[in-house]
């Protein structure tokens, strides 16, 4: 069953066709691949899909829901957690409120954010998270003073802390060094063992490839192959695409 | 266990500081004589007010509202009229003019707060200019001229006094609960989302906070707290026009006391009022006529200061020195030890 389905997503900028009538789908439990090309509209697909850009044309479903043009906190709290290619911690704040800052908001009413605090339950969940990412040791230190693998990391304890029914991750190793890329697929791995649906950006192809069960190829915003990642890497167009003729 | 000890000191230091400065705040017209220093003393007051209530949209999710008279004026035009037209207690006037104001606030933010930055600020500037201008022109409120409050001696109904002295505690209570207000707010989860918004919008967003509606909430409370503090005004001075309450200088003054205290935070209003609003009032007082607008000139050379000097504000100044000194402290203890 499809946890997240796309269907003829078109998305211009001016006369450039960022994404041109792509079709897509990740099923629950799977870890579907999104490579391509620089500026091959990867980065544009997940703005759309997450409801930072309005598409032009199609539709998104998130579980059957159609989610398109929802404003982003919104498709948020329905269960769809996106991350930044450049992590968006926020700087000023320690560890384990950026953290924090990600629970649901669904129920939360104005009276209740305006007086209360987070919960004791809410906090230690949080610093679970923070520990299973490997952040433990940082808690309460301000996230502008981690390293760039540590706010990716970080992103993935925030992930997390809104349940959700899909993390779109955006390159989670792009400008990261080998140790904590494993630590990262580690993580992911774990969080998907346990049932979590991902839809990854990866440039990195040994990384896509070990840990994506199918692929999607995105050129010049056309779909251009889809499958395992043993079929991708043999598909003579990703070849040209990558490599040229 | 020493650990313990050690918060708890801090603690208890910290409310016995809090405590000390209320009884002093309470003995403090006994200390401070005349009508003309006990005077400062209110506006320092009510200026602490208004500058707490715009740190909650400037400070805290940071859209920088230059036309706060706006709020001020339908606080202290509301009161004043109910009680003129129709003999309702200010002290119920001015909950009804807090919430006009901050329904004013949800009308115009529905469309301002998509604003951001400069664009906010110019919008807010230009709301207040205009508004200052329909009051001058409709005679239900007086025109140009406005009102005087019909005077009634000393009165708890009227809420008016010939004595400085009630209006003293009166803005005492305020400011002190309003600074309550804003430190529960700050501790909240309020304080952790609009820090974010404030930070980094998209990605507070794409957190699933709605920072719209967090934004609309802050210029709401922010409306309503300064349109109280209107009443209070419109009953202190006992006369109000579009040229006292819904001039520029008042949103621009409102604005300049939090950024120079430190924005975004619970002590920053306190620490700008007390900075700025006395020495403002020394300068005018002192050079009368002759200078017109220095007053403007000394706002600017204290923003420009602070914004070069430590631009979190006086607060963060004086958080460095306090750490200063127990660092100095800290460290010759250190040395005794080894």
């Amino acid at each position: 069953m499809p946890v997240l389905s796309i269907e003829n997503l078109t998305k211009r900028f001016g006369g450039l066709v960022a994404v041109d009538s792509v079709d897509m789908r990740v099923d629950s439990g799977e870890i579907v691949g999104l490579i391509g090309p620089n500026g091959s509209g990867k980065t544009t697909l997940f703005n759309c899909v997450a409801g930072y850009y309005k598409a032009d044309a199609g539709e998104v479903r998130l579980n059957d829901e159609v989610i398109t043009d929802k404003r982003m906190e919104v498709i948020c709290e329905k269960g769809l957690y996106r991350t930044f290619q450049l992590p968006r911690a926020f700087p000023e704040l320690s560890v384990l409120q950026n953290v924090l800052l990600a629970t649901q908001h669904k129920h939360e009413g104005l009276l209740n954010i305006l007086l209360r605090a987070f919960s004791d339950n809410l906090v230690v969940r949080a610093k679970e998270l923070a520990e299973f990412v490997g952040l433990e040791r940082l808690i309460s230190e301000p996230a502008g003073n981690l390293s760039g693998g540590q706010q990716k990391l970080l992103e993935l304890a925030c992930a997390l802390m809104k349940e959700p029914q899909i993390i779109l991750l955006d390159e989670p190793t792009g400008g990261v060094n080998p140790t904590l890329i494993n630590d990262i697929k580690a993580r992911v791995r774990e969080m998907n063992a346990d049932g979590m649906a991902f839809f990854i950006i990866e440039h990195n192809m040994q990384v896509i490839m070990d840990m994506a069960q199918r692929i999607y190829v995105l050129d010049h915003g056309t779909l251009i192959a889809k499958g395992t990642p043993e079929e991708v890497r043999n598909n003579e167009q990703v070849l040209e695409a990558y490599f040229g003729k | 266990m020493l650990n313990k000890r050690v918060r708890f000191n801090k603690q208890g230091s910290t409310l016995a500081l809090y405590l000390g400065l209320l009884i002093l705040l309470l003995f403090l017209p006994r200390i401070i004589q005349g009508p003309y220093y006990r005077h400062i003393l209110v506006f320092t007051l009510m200026y602490v007010v208004l500058a707490q209530a715009w740190n909650l949209t400037g400070g805290y999710v940071g859209q920088i509202a230059l036309g706060n008279a706006v709020f001020f004026a339908l606080g202290a035009y509301t009161s004043t009229l109910l009680v003129m037209r129709a003999n309702v207690t200010p002290w119920i006037g001015m909950w009804v003019g807090g919430v006009v104001a901050a329904l004013v606030a949800l009308a115009l933010g529905s469309v301002v707060l998509k604003l951001k930055g400069h664009y906010f600020a110019m919008a807010t500037l230009a709301i207040g200019e205009i508004m200052r201008l329909w009051f001058s022109n409709w005679k239900f409120v007086g025109g140009a001229q406005g009102f005087s409050v019909p005077l009634r001696g000393s009165s708890w109904y009227y809420m008016q006094w010939t004595s400085k002295i009630p209006y003293y505690y009166i803005i005492l209570m305020m400011a002190v609960l309003v600074t309550y207000l804003v430190h529960r707010l700050d501790r909240s989860k309020y304080g952790s989302y609009a820090k974010a918004v404030n930070q980094d919008e998209i990605a507070a967003r794409s957190r699933g906070i709605s920072a719209f509606r967090l934004k609309q909430a802050s210029f709401a409370l922010t409306a309503f707290i300064t349109a109280l503090v209107g009443t209070f005004y419109a009953q202190y001075v006992l006369y109000i026009s579009p040229q006292s309450v819904l001039i520029m200088s008042l949103s621009i003054l409102v604005a300049i006391i939090p950024i120079v205290g430190g924005v975004g935070t619970v002590w920053g209003p306190v620490l700008g009022a007390v900075f700025v609003f006395p020495l403002t009032e020394f300068l005018r007082a002192q050079l009368g006529g002759q200078a017109l607008g220095l007053n403007y000139i000394f706002f600017g050379l204290a923003v420009i200061f602070v914004v070069m000097v430590e631009p979190l504000g006086l607060v963060a100044l004086i958080n460095k020195i306090g750490q200063a000194i127990r660092g100095g402290r800290g460290g010759a203890h250190a040395g005794t030890e080894h």
